[in-house]
């Protein structure tokens, strides 16, 4: 079922509650009571289009763009990616982090096993934080660059031969991976660890596992199926306008 | 599952992005990547691992004198050749596994493409089911935890780059895991390997 906006907030909230994050990301406190998402929304300052967009892509992993509906500036896009990549690296993997952590202080039969999963997931720390630098550094300027030149519908000389180096689809195309780490590390705790004596830590650090990829999966769906078509758009019209 | 993975190489734009739409129509396949000509081919086969690799079959001559030799061994595994003159039969190149003609109706192509790709899901299907790793296999992991790469693990073991990677592709599927990080792992908890010989 879709989220629309004239549902109920808080009725969105108790079918999906792994939307959750999400709404914090946006800046919208709980509380609702009866009001419904497009009052929540107008109250918080928020772009309705975009809300919806997020959430639904976020609860349906088929759900399909409106193309309508996609109207919304890039730099909404690039601000939400900004809010997710923090809340990666802020909540929900120092979280994961102290949870292996007290698993190998705690568990003294199996701790040398079960730092190979720290170092492991220190290693994964790493990548996800060198994917998300590089995002911010390099991928998100260019794309408001790119944003600003397609209104004022002028293109500069250096424009032009950077979106020939380097266009968004060069970038996604070495867009992955960051989550083949992830899956092989729940694989290891289920499949092939010794089982920890605390079953409750380990279930917590999987069960973290299991949303911190569902939300990496959402993540780059914003990317792949939104932000990137958006962007390869305007390069495209620009590149001819630069020709014209 | 992980998707069946295309390569395709043709010099005609209409034709590679017409079997390109074809392939990634059909379920659990995908095209990885598109090429023009065999300039880049040997680090696109390192990097995609194709399952299948679709071709022009006048590039086939060019083959024929090319140096790297594994790509024709890989042909007869993985080759699909496009026809695109008036219709050529397997049987005049019996180096390729199929031959897709541009005059082909639209239910040949599908089914050529379709029982193709399913042989190999149901291969690979077979595989996960399997979970035991054979001492060839665990000698291989043994390398790739130690860092090597699939060529310097060639090299030492007297294998093809393409067995190597086959092998890989073999240890993934009954594991489940795919990061060299993640075979490390396993590779220290079943003492295929000791933390000492990472150093």
């Amino acid at each position: 079922m879709n989220i629309t906006p004239d549902m109920k907030m808080a009725d969105v909230l108790f079918h999906n509650y792994t939307l959750l994050p999400v709404v914090s990301r946006f800046n919208i406190r709980l509380g609702f009571g009866d009001k419904t998402v497009s009052e929540v929304c107008r109250n918080s300052d928020v772009n309705i289009d975009f809300f919806l967009e997020i959430t639904n892509s976020y609860v349906d992993e088929d759900y399909i763009p409106q193309k309508e509906l996609n109207t919304f500036p890039v730099s909404l896009i690039v601000q939400y990616l900004k809010k997710t990549h923090q809340y990666y690296l802020e909540e929900k993997i120092p979280e994961i982090e102290r949870n292996i952590q007290s698993v190998v202080n705690t568990e003294k039969t199996i701790n040398d096993k079960f730092s190979l999963v720290e170092n492991f997931f220190t290693e994964y720390k790493q990548e996800l934080t060198n994917h998300i630098n590089r995002e911010e550094t390099n991928v998100h300027p260019y794309v408001l660059e790119i944003e600003a030149a397609a209104l004022r519908n002028e293109i500069s000389k250096e424009l032009y031969s950077k979106i020939r180096k380097y266009s968004i689809n060069d970038f996604a195309s070495e867009h992955d991976n960051v989550e083949e780490k992830l899956f092989d590390l729940k694989n290891i705790i289920i499949k092939y660890l010794p089982p920890c004596s605390s079953s409750g830590l380990c279930n917590s650090i999987l069960i973290e596992l299991f949303r911190l990829e569902k939300d990496l999966n959402a993540h780059a769906n914003l990317e792949d199926k939104v932000l990137i078509p958006k962007v390869a758009a305007m390069e495209e019209k620009l590149l001819a306008h630069y020709k014209a | 599952m992980e998707r069946i993975k295309f390569v395709i190489i043709e010099k005609s734009y209409l034709i590679r992005k017409g079997i390109a739409s074809i392939i990634n129509r059909i379920e659990h396949a995908t095209v990885v990547k598109e090429l023009e000509n065999l300039d880049e081919i040997n680090s696109v086969l390192l990097k995609y691992t194709p399952d299948f690799i679709v071709l022009n079959i006048g590039i086939l001559n060019e083959i024929g004198t090319f140096r790297n030799t594994e790509i024709k061994a890989d042909l007869e595994q993985s080759g699909i050749g496009i026809d695109s003159g008036n219709g050529a039969n397997k049987e005049r190149y019996p180096g390729l596994r199929e031959i897709i003609s541009t005059l082909d109706e639209r239910d040949d192509i599908y089914n050529k493409l379709q029982n193709l790709i399913r042989e190999k899901v149901d291969s690979r299907h077979k595989l996960s089911q399997q979970t035991e790793l054979s001492e060839r296999e665990k000698t291989i992991l043994k390398h790739v935890a130690k860092g090597l790469t699939n060529k310097e693990i060639a090299e030492k073991l007297f294998l093809s780059a393409h067995t190597v990677i086959t092998h890989r592709k073999n240890i993934t599927n009954k594991l489940g895991i795919k990061t060299i990080s993640g075979l490390t792992v396993y590779a220290i908890l079943n003492n295929i390997i000791s933390i000492g010989d990472l150093e």
